[in-house]
């Protein structure tokens, strides 16, 4: 039997999320050559995970769909679930939703944050001589390949969102970061996502529409769709700007440019505008951490001290204090 | 609306027509958010019923879109038959998947159905005119991103569609929907081994329609 009798299956199906080790990819290529069935399906697969994203006219279908079910006489349970009530469920419903939505893009959020966080606090893995900044595509060990988190289709998982957190039920490989303090995380981004004591109020279907739209834009970014994921953050600035959620995005959306696209200068003006707007935020501490990492990778060596040494002030208690110090030290050095 | 005859048939909550000995799925690892409402839908609570009907109703969409293509009116037909059949199959979840889970998978089967018999009929339209259905997808010039994505999972559907059932269907739970394999295995009634042999001979089978023909090698371009 030859290699391309073996369709890797398994190897298929973590590939399409990114989750194979170099050897394992130099294998799948190998048999991707001789495979073209196995180099469709590969594609098909990526095809597959983005539709399965709901668009917005998906939602149009979607609404129409449970409007007629709910209008219709059709028979449920015995009686019909049409009734003098239906407008009302059919607001409250598009309000759950995006609520729902809420809830589990902040989950999808924290872990995120909170992923970022301990992967930039910790420790520097030897006693180079040269200081690296935390950067987090520094740190991240050059033998491990990124992991986006598994896409919607994923059968097992109770919601969307929710199940872009969290692995699939075949999953066999280990992730990179482990994450059993995940509990603790949400409460840094839903402080995030609480209004601040003074600041805009929305109406309530705008603030559960922007919810949506950051929802969808935390999607895209956990399947590594980051061009998406940019385009959805600007529409969020464009179509609700001021709203907790298109606050709070600032800060993510300067974190994807950062670190997945590496576009130093657009980051940069995402986590300003956060700091203009919102200086002692719940994210506060992410956008300075941003700024100086941006700063950094810019080779602005007197902005990228700065702005170390303004996390320090602001944030003395921060979990990135130590390796603030320790780049300020690399920056005085001669 | 509604097309008579082609209604899913009503599930339980493994998403079985009453097979015996087919093993339940695992109970999902964290809390499903839906199960207060599918609880209350259960036991006959219209309000709760059409809350999540709303909730889960975008990923229904999707996901007949997924295996049927987006077909424009034969898309919300489908959708809209699984969410009369989910609504009606909504008093025997249990609770043991999640019920976004549960409404796919209904979703999938409703959806696998209509293709199923648009194809029958496709294909006997084909005998009765003497002109053979194309298989082929379109090579026109695609003008974006989304649509090269689209004319390719239509191949992929239509290369499915040349299959026996059973290995058609483990393929398109195991590629466009992204089941693992035991679920497959439970959905299509037959052992875990069985769905492995049947997705080995299906990717042989697209193998050797691929290399048969050079043009479908063209969907093999990275997408622009």
């Amino acid at each position: 039997m030859t290699l391309a009798d073996l369709h890797p299956d398994e190897l298929l199906r973590r590939a399409t999320y990114d989750r194979i080790t170099p050897g394992e990819r130099a294998d799948l290529h190998a048999h991707l050559e001789r495979c073209p069935a196995c180099a469709l399906e590969l594609a098909v697969r990526g095809d597959a995970a983005t539709a399965a994203i709901p668009s917005e006219a998906d939602h149009a279908v979607a609404a129409r769909i449970v409007d007629r079910v709910l209008t219709s006489k059709i028979p449920v349970h015995g009686a019909s679930v049409a009734g003098p009530w239906r407008g009302r469920l059919a607001r409250a419903a598009v309000i759950a939703l995006m609520l729902t939505s809420t809830a589990v893009g902040a989950s999808a959020i924290a872990v995120r944050l909170h992923e970022r966080r301990a992967t930039t606090a910790r420790p520097a893995p030897t006693a180079a001589p040269v200081i690296e900044a935390p950067r987090t595509h520094h740190v991240r060990p050059a033998a491990l390949p990124p992991v986006p988190e598994p896409p919607t289709t994923d059968p097992e998982g109770p919601t969307e969102a929710i199940r872009a957190v969290r692995p699939s039920p075949d999953e066999r490989i280990a992730r990179p970061h482990a994450r059993p303090e995940i509990a603790s995380a949400p409460s840094v981004t839903h402080a995030a996502l609480q209004p601040p004591a003074v600041g805009v109020t929305a109406p309530a279907a705008d603030s559960a529409a922007a919810a949506m739209v950051l929802a969808r834009a935390e999607e895209a970014r956990a399947q590594r769709r980051f061009a998406d994921a940019t385009r959805l953050y600007d529409d969020l600035a464009a179509r609700f700007p001021g709203s907790r959620e298109e606050v709070v995005a600032r800060v993510l959306h300067g974190q994807l440019l950062l670190d997945e696209m590496h576009d130093a200068a657009s980051a940069l003006r995402w986590f300003d505008r956060y700091l203009a707007r919102e200086p002692g935020g719940a994210l506060a501490e992410e956008a300075r951490l941003g700024r100086a990492q941006a700063l950094q990778l810019r080779g602005s060596r007197d902005g990228e001290r700065a702005a170390w040494e303004e996390l320090l002030r602001k944030h003395p208690a921060s979990v990135h204090a130590g390796a603030a110090r320790a780049r300020l030290g690399a920056l005085r050095a001669p | 609306m509604t097309r008579p005859g082609h209604r899913a048939p009503a599930l339980n909550e493994t998403g079985e027509t009453g097979e015996p000995g087919v093993p339940e799925v695992a109970a999902p690892p964290t809390p499903d958010p839906l199960l207060p409402l599918a609880q209350r839908a259960s036991r006959g609570d219209r309000e709760a019923l059409a809350r999540l009907l709303s909730l889960v109703a975008p990923a229904v969409v999707t996901t007949v879109r997924v295996v049927l293509g987006s077909q424009g009116a034969d898309l919300e037909d489908a959708a809209q038959e699984a969410m009369i059949a989910i609504a009606d199959s909504a008093r025997r979840f249990r609770g043991e998947s999640s019920f976004l889970h549960y409404a796919r998978r209904i979703a999938a089967r409703t959806a696998f159905s209509l293709r199923r018999a648009r194809l029958e009929t496709a294909r006997k339209l084909a005998e009765a005119t003497a002109a053979p259905a194309d298989a082929r997808p379109s090579l026109e010039p695609a003008p974006s991103a989304e649509v090269e994505r689209e004319q390719r999972l239509e191949a992929f559907r239509r290369l499915l569609d040349q299959l026996p059932e059973g290995q058609a269907e483990s393929l398109t739970y195991r590629v466009l929907l992204d089941y693992p394999l035991p679920v497959i295995a439970r959905e299509t009634g037959v052992p875990v081994n069985t769905v492995r042999s049947r997705i080995r001979l299906a990717r042989d089978h697209l193998r050797e329609c691929i290399l048969a023909d050079p043009a479908l090698a063209e969907l093999l371009r990275e997408p622009t």
